[in-house]
């Protein structure tokens, strides 16, 4: 197809290198500005040096932390436990808020439980799922699972429940059976939600696999950077824990934004969100 | 800009042989039609429409005109099958009207184009349960996108396109099935006076090649007498038929004739009187383009 009027709003204009350069300077100016005074302050001893590391000493603990490549081994444990997690999490919301969009019965019966369970904090769990799973790896995936499950199921919920009457109204009018007015209507309609409900999953899912792993000591692992370095006071290798901890949860959220994005680029106006 | 100008007719060869030619070909009748809606937070109900008798024959193009809460709109749904609580009888050759029917086309008010799907897409969803094979199901598209003229905007979506533009992506939509009926709720509403009168004469030209009934549901006079046969006129309150009457005008009709204005002219007065005659629109408040419409007046 060659039509300008579509090219233009098809290719959305990219930036000029130069501007490229900017905006990623000006995105680093606040991250650099925090590295600068933590520099400065631990160099002039505004902090105690007994507690506080300098990045310096940030560093060399994570080369020799790393000498074996043993970051990237916690980390892809960590990572992979998060993943194992957020499947079975995001899978059963999805599967749930679907079930409960979809039928007004099951919604009923189901919302009220599903919006009290919600209400309570996810830690509140560990006990209990210590008990029924032990304090292997099944309790860590279960917790996890529980952290992807309530975005999930309430977003996709949500998604289902505010689709357009005039749209459902659409599909009556063409005759569409429950499968095809599923696949061709509300499943589109619903995607918006479903996929803000996925991404809040993802970003709930890695602080939530950190944070078993912080309270359920799970060998090399993210969270074990932690607990290590807290236990032993060696804050250099606390702050390599956060340092990792950010990284990922930043990498994870801009990854879901861009996904979103791809997969919604036909409809400009829920681009925003 | 891509206004295409022309339209092809379509070779109407039989898509739907197993569709019974009696009732896509017979009267519509409408007897003593009611329908009442619960009115809110009190006993009682509001009544949309009362006592309303009407019967178009096919290939007949019929205006329906009426201000605000006259009850066309609601007319207009009950025929359509999409709501199916009313007293009263509607019957198309005989066989009461129940449900949706891929036979009687509609083409919604606010369009209703899905915007994930694009121009070609929302014109096969009518398609979905046609019987159609693929194949055929693609050329019907390709066939209703070149009627309207959209034919290089098959890929294009919602967003991309103009207002004209969807609604012509719409009344696509209502016709790709070749209903023997085709409903129109105040299709061009939302348009600009050029688009609006464009559209106008594009959908009485594929009104005269496809010989498809149509009725047209409208709060603007001079639109009712350029495309009906016939014009009922409602009212509200609850919704009634006031007056009905025929065009006896020439095809395609000029709006500067001065027979055709003082059809309009007659109309307006059942609303206003005949010192506000002028005043075009039976809907003045909130309406976008009301002004706009009066460009017209020869």
């Amino acid at each position: 197809m060659t039509f300008p009027m579509l090219q233009k709003s098809l290719h959305k204009r990219r930036g000029s290198a130069g501007a490229e350069i900017r905006r990623w300077l000006w995105k680093s100016i606040l991250p650099a500005s925090i590295l600068a005074f933590w520099a400065l302050a631990t160099r002039f001893h505004w902090v105690d040096r007994k507690i506080w590391a300098s990045p310096a000493q940030v560093w060399q603990a994570t080369l020799g932390l790393n000498r074996d490549g043993f970051l990237w081994l916690a980390l892809g444990e960590s990572l992979l436990r998060d993943l194992a997690g957020f499947l079975l999490g995001a899978a059963a919301g999805l599967a749930a808020g679907g079930v409960l969009g979809w039928s007004p019965w099951a919604y009923r019966l189901g919302a009220p439980t599903l919006h009290f369970l919600k209400a309570i904090a996810i830690f509140a769990w560990i006990p209990l799922l210590t008990m029924v799973f032990g304090i292997g790896e099944a309790s860590k995936i279960v917790f996890i699972a529980l952290a992807a499950f309530y975005p999930a199921a309430l977003n996709t919920l949500e998604g289902i429940r505010s689709v357009p009457k005039s749209q459902l109204e659409l599909a009556r009018a063409y005759r569409l059976d429950p499968w095809q007015r599923l696949r061709k209507v509300i499943l589109p309609s619903a995607l918006p939600s479903i996929l803000t409900g996925v991404q809040v999953a993802l970003i709930l899912t890695w602080l939530a696999t950190v944070g078993v792993e912080y309270f359920m000591s799970a060998g090399p692992s993210v969270g074990g950077i932690l607990l290590n370095g807290a236990e032993s006071f060696h804050l250099e290798i606390v702050f390599i824990g956060i340092i990792l901890l950010g990284s990922v949860g930043f990498a994870l959220n801009q990854g879901a934004h861009a996904l979103g994005r791809r997969l919604l680029r036909h409809r400009p106006q829920t681009l925003k969100a | 800009m891509p206004w295409a100008g022309g339209f092809s007719a379509i070779d109407r060869k039989p898509l739907k042989p197993e569709v019974d030619i009696m009732t896509t070909k017979g009267i519509l009748e409408i007897r003593n039609l009611g329908k009442a809606f619960p009115a809110n937070g009190r006993k009682g109900s509001l009544q949309a429409l009362d006592g309303i008798n009407l019967s178009i024959r096919p290939g007949e193009f019929v205006s329906i005109v009426g201000g605000s809460g006259c009850g066309k709109s609601t007319l207009l749904r009950l025929i359509s099958g999409l709501d199916d609580e009313f007293q009263g009888e509607i019957s198309i050759g005989g066989a009461p009207v129940r449900g949706t029917s891929l036979d009687r086309g509609i083409v919604f008010q606010d369009l209703r184009l899905l915007p994930w799907l694009t121009a070609e897409a929302n014109i096969a969803l009518a398609l979905e349960n046609s019987g159609l094979s693929k194949a055929d199901k693609r050329q019907a598209v390709a066939e209703h996108l070149k009627l309207v003229g959209l034919e290089k905007f098959a890929q294009a979506y919602p967003h991309q396109l103009s207002g004209g533009m969807s609604q012509r992506v719409a009344i696509a939509r209502g016709l790709v099935n070749r209903p023997g009926l085709l409903l129109l709720d105040e299709p061009f509403g939302a348009l600009d006076a050029l688009t609006r009168s464009r559209l106008q004469a594009e959908l009485e030209r594929i009104w005269r090649e496809e010989g498809i009934t149509m009725i047209l549901v409208t709060h603007d006079v001079e639109e009712a007498v350029f495309l009906g046969d016939r014009v009922i006129v409602m009212e509200p309150g609850p919704g009634r038929i006031r007056r009905e009457l025929r065009i006896p005008l020439p095809r395609p009709r000029r709006r500067s004739d001065p027979r055709f204005l003082e059809i309009k002219e007659d109309i307006l007065r059942e609303f206003t009187g005949p010192e506000t005659a002028e005043a075009e629109s039976l809907e003045p408040a909130g309406r976008p383009l009301a002004e706009a419409r009066l460009d017209w007046a020869a």
